[in-house]
């Protein structure tokens, strides 16, 4: 029950005003320290991209120093790189339409009209991701081989999405399942409008949740290595395998990988501040149900 | 919106879908009888090997065939291109191995005799590739019933790095051939934790071919043994014991912190930031610890074979990435091409060119070593050399052994063998449990792998 | 029903005169084709792999063949194979500590970030950040530039205050992993219980913020209980996927020191890499997804529980 009412939520405030405000900056302190920590290693990883191999893990370590963009250069001048790149664009941005397309009318369907059975499908959906790929590989590649998807698009496609797919049930599942009774009810008064009720009004309802499910997919196509580097070759590849080839067993790499990883997440980063305006979005819209 | 035009949406981002996935397929053009054919190699991403993409512009240039690349760690590559051509292959044409697999797997017929494309060479193209000016014992090491199924790219051996300025300050001299137990008391000497500069790094990461390499020839030069000529390990006898004991005992005493995390880049790098005095690991550390942008201690590099105890038999030794040819490759007269473009003497000369003689590919060519250009470039190219060529997988221990390999045991199951037992040892090296311990648990296990696998009867 | 849905409702209704029937089984049609793909695509080869786990197939040795073992390889792993048994418990033991760590944290960041403050978009992206980097590089970042004993930079940190050095990973390399782990899985947490929060409704929302001692009661008696259907979604999809988790281990520590770190997934990669033996990962496989089949039925049972209320 959302309980809009019409003053609006008024809530009483017990403690005094000052003190709210001091542990108000307190807390927006504590948030911006912790923001620090979590980022550092990556902030580290960043830097390093912009020394050379030798500066790169000298201590102590220069706070101040020349960068380089030697290593960024490499990175993208290596043949390839374009082609690993528009690899890994769309891989991420396909297999994440495919498996919402698939999985929202799924979990619309499981949230909102649950049967006896639906405990078990979700649970069997789930299960579809309990066995290691590690185990599984060497029949994905005898099969891709006889259907002729090794090492295409299509194929790291469809896998991905598979891979995806469970997520997108369980959790845009849980989101629908949020939605009123009445407020679904009523906006669908026939048969027909199930669909326009999903796409006009659930969804929007479940903008949050829907970003935050996108977001996760993209990254999850996006940062898989296992699959891609046996499934893949010189055609098909995304960033993941492109990145594995600095880590050499035989020569330094710290600075040449962090240059090549920094270029690979730097996307993913656009994708996550998209992803947050809807964030933000989905907050004004239910605001004003 | 309206059911069609969402129908319309959906069918055409399906209909992209399918075009994203054609152009990565048609990508690769059908072999014809013309000159459009590509080439897929698999390929390790070792430094030498990355400078031979680079410079793969010319070959295609020269030949009219494209190369495509599939650049692997060492790990990925040797299972990907193991599942490759045991499951019938034909991803690859070309796939950069080693002087471990290239021998079972010609037994396996995984790869293809280069015998007859050499016979096949017209005169002037033999005699400008020379075939016989391939280093004897690397080219033993890729070869099958005196066939040649591989061709080195390049070849390494072991040897001792040590920091010139520390044992200056110190008033040690290192010995050209040292022994493990000067080795020892020199790096008890310079060992100084509270400095974070310890005596010696050596390689303590669980893995065959890391810790299982060096650990090898320091068991070989201590005249012990993995198997002897019933196949029996020997992991308990006294010359394993002592040196695997030596081996970790040092580590712990002058070695580097870390040491289980420790393979040949963590050494390397410690070095190369003067955090240790020294290193005993493979000889193509040599180029990056002499360049000034990669090493804080370039100009401090000493170099000496490795040490040696009872026989100097197996101290050092012999490894070869070598490229060749897929039993199942659609295009292998092509293949050939490639073959013999990047291990000729013009490619290496290309080398030079581009980035220098000190990076030329090293262990392949007696003319690269007589070559006064390298000389002046490479100050340890004759140490490299020698070691190379004292380095007999078919004699690397004091007693006779059913086995080749240097630094490893020529047989499948080695590579899970050495990196369980590696593994146990860790344990050892962190204090977890004893010497003793560890080599009676790998003892009882290689027994087992051993029995089931049918060598011992 | 409340004024503002009751006249979205009529204005709907007048919309749409001619009444037009319901599918029959509308739900059902919504849910085939997500079905129907899921088991195309994963049991395919997973009736393949179990069919692998019923024979020897060793890749490198060609001339044993295939042939049917029967339950043989089953048969070992579960009652002869120590490091099998290991891996199982330390899957548990690390499953359980970077799910339990990361979701501690993750509802903390949530509820940090969910209140307004300046650069909450920037800080927001920030804290998503470890997320978005490839694990095996995350791996390689924090095992040697972060926590080697000799050039990484905590033991530098560490013994500039007079610490000891500290081989992390060597000493403590589950807690090592962890750490590592968590990092990486917090923002995972943190992404869909913040998407949670935000879908709450708004006398909730506001509850929910920290602004004073007054709020913490609030937001245990009122939030977390809404929340509880995020909670347990974000523990069971947490789990299931940190039960495969591998990059991490194959990077920082390669299962050990000795079986240390070697957990069901490296187990497998290990049997499968270095022993190249087909039929004996592919049995782990099978015991994978049975283990990890036992583990979710277990959580549910537990979650369930817990958070009554909202669970349909």
């Amino acid at each position: 029950m959302i309980g809009m009412q019409a003053h609006g939520g008024a809530r009483l405030r017990l403690a005094p005003r000052k003190d709210i405000k001091l542990s108000s900056i307190g807390l927006t302190a504590l948030t911006y320290v912790i923001a620090f920590v979590v980022f550092f290693p990556v902030l580290w990883m960043v830097l390093a991209g912009f020394k050379t191999e030798g500066t790169a893990v000298e201590l102590p370590p220069k706070l101040f120093f020349s960068p380089t963009l030697d290593n960024f250069r490499t990175a993208i001048e290596s043949s390839g790189y374009a082609t690993f790149f528009g690899n890994s664009v769309f891989l991420s941005v396909g297999s994440t339409i495919l498996a919402l397309l698939l999985g929202v009318p799924a979990a619309f369907s499981l949230g909102l009209y649950p049967t006896k059975r639906t405990p078990s499908v979700f649970s069997w959906v789930l299960s579809t991701k309990m066995m290691p790929l590690v185990g599984i590989i060497v029949p994905l590649i005898v099969i891709y081989k006889q259907i002729g998807l090794y090492d295409s698009r299509a194929g790291m496609i469809l896998l991905y999405a598979a891979m995806n797919l469970p997520l997108v049930i369980w959790m845009m599942g849980s989101f629908f399942a949020e939605v009123p009774r009445e407020v679904l009810e009523a906006s669908q008064i026939d048969g027909a409008g199930v669909l326009r009720s999903l796409i006009s009004v659930v969804l929007p309802l479940t903008a949050p949740g829907l970003a935050a499910t996108a977001l996760l997919s993209v990254i999850f196509a996006w940062n898989e290595f296992f699959l891609a580097v046996n499934l893949t070759g010189p055609n098909a590849g995304p960033l993941t395998v492109y990145i594995s080839g600095f880590m050499t067993s035989e020569g330094l790499f710290w600075a040449k990988m962090s240059a090549a990883s920094t270029l690979a997440i730097a996307p993913v980063f656009i994708a996550g501040w998209v992803a947050q305006r809807w964030l933000v979005r989905g907050l004004t819209m239910g605001a004003v149900k | 919106m309206t059911a069609t035009r969402r129908i319309f949406l959906t069918a055409s981002i399906l209909a992209t879908l399918g075009a994203a996935a054609a152009p990565a397929r048609a990508a690769r053009p059908l072999a014809t009888s013309s000159a459009s054919v590509t080439l897929t190699i698999a390929t390790v991403n070792n430094p030498d090997m990355i400078e031979m993409e680079k410079l793969t512009p010319v070959f295609e240039k020269q030949f009219g065939i494209n190369v495509k690349y599939d650049t692997l760690d060492e790990n990925t590559l040797r299972q990907k291109v193991t599942a490759d051509v045991a499951t019938g292959g034909g991803e690859f044409d070309l796939a950069t191995e080693g002087t471990y697999e290239i021998p079972m797997w010609a037994k396996n017929g995984w790869v293809t005799d280069l015998q007859p494309y050499f016979t096949k060479m017209s005169p002037a193209a033999a005699s400008a590739y020379n075939v016989n000016d391939l280093l004897p014992k690397v080219r033993a090491g890729l070869s099958y019933k005196n066939d040649l199924y591989g061709i080195p790219f390049y070849g390494e051996s072991s040897m001792t790095y040590y920091n010139k300025a520390m044992f200056k300050a110190a008033g040690l001299t290192m010995p050209l051939h040292p022994t493990w137990d000067q080795v020892a008391a020199f790096a008890k000497k310079l060992n100084n934790p509270s400095k974070n500069v310890y005596g010696i790094c050596l390689r303590a990461d669980p893995g065959w071919g890391e810790m299982g390499a060096v650990l090898t020839t320091v068991i070989n030069t201590f005249g012990g043994s993995w198997f002897n000529m019933k196949w029996q390990p020997q992991l308990t006898s006294p010359a394993d014991e002592a040196a695997v004991s030596f081996y970790i005992n040092l580590i712990r005493s002058a070695g580097e912190p870390g040491a289980t995390s420790s393979g040949f880049t963590e050494c390397e790098t410690a070095f190369a930031q003067g955090k240790t005095a020294m290193w005993v690991d493979a000889t193509v550390a040599a180029g990056d610890l002499t360049n000034p942008s990669v090493s804080k201690v370039a100009k401090d590099v000493g170099f000496a074979f490795a040490p040696t105890k009872v026989t100097p038999k197996g101290s050092h030794w012999l490894w070869s990435w070598a490229l060749a040819m897929e039993s199942a490759s659609k295009h292998k007269d092509a293949a050939f091409s490639f073959l013999t473009w990047a291990t000729s003497k013009d490619y290496i000369a290309l080398v030079a060119k581009d980035k220098g003689w000190e990076s030329v590919p090293p262990g392949t060519r007696v003319s690269t070593y007589s070559n006064p250009n390298y000389q002046k470039a490479a100050p340890f190219a004759n140490l490299v050399l020698q070691s190379i060529q004292t380095a007999d997988p078919n004699n690397a221990t004091l007693n006779k052994v059913p086995y080749t390999g240097v630094q490893f045991v020529g047989i499948p199951q080695f590579q899970s063998i050495g990196t369980q037992v590696t593994q146990n040892l860790d344990a050892a090296v962190t204090g977890g449990t004893s010497v003793s311990a560890a080599l009676q648990l790998s003892q009882t296990q290689v027994t087992h792998i051993m029995t089931i696998a049918g060598y011992i009867k | 029903m409340n004024p503002s849905t009751a006249v979205a409702a009529t204005a709907y209704t007048e919309s749409t005169r001619r009444p037009r029937p319901r599918w029959p089984g509308f739900e059902f049609f919504m849910l085939l084709p997500a079905l129907l793909y899921l088991v195309v695509m994963t049991q395919a080869p997973f009736i393949l792999t179990l069919w692998y786990s019923l024979h020897t197939w060793i890749l490198t040795s060609p001339e044993l063949g295939k042939p049917w073992v029967g339950l043989e390889n089953f048969n070992y792993t579960v009652l002869q194979d120590p490091t099998f048994r290991d891996a199982i418990i330390n899957t548990l033991v690390m499953t359980v500590g970077i799910v339990g760590g990361s979701l501690v944290l993750g509802l903390a960041f949530a509820l940090l970030l969910h209140r307004p403050f300046p650069l909450r978009g920037l800080v927001r992206s920030l804290m998503i950040a470890p997320f978005f980097v490839m694990p095996t590089v995350s791996a390689v970042v924090w095992k040697n530039l972060l926590l080697n004993p000799v050039f990484g930079l905590f033991n530098w940190i560490t013994t500039s205050v007079g610490l000891p050095r500290t081989d992390w990973l060597g000493v403590a390399p589950k807690l090592s992993v962890i750490t590592i782990s968590v990092w990486e899985w917090t923002p995972f947490m943190m992404l869909i219980l913040l998407a949670g929060l935000q879908g709450l409704p708004e006398e909730v929302r506001e509850a929910a913020h920290l602004d004073g001692a007054s709020g913490i009661g609030e937001f245990l008696h009122i939030t977390l209980p809404l929340l509880g259907r995020y909670i347990q979604l974000t523990v069971l999809l947490g789990t299931i996927y940190v039960l495969q988790l591998f990059g991490e281990i194959y990077v920082a520590t390669q299962g050990g020191p000795g079986t240390a770190t070697t957990t069901v997934p490296f187990y497998v990669y290990q049997t499968i890499s270095q022993s190249n033996d087909v039929g004996s990962s592919a049995a782990q496989g099978v015991l994978a997804v049975i283990f990890a089949s036992v583990i979710a039925a277990l959580l549910l049972r537990l979650l369930a529980g817990t958070f009554r209320g909202s669970s349909q």
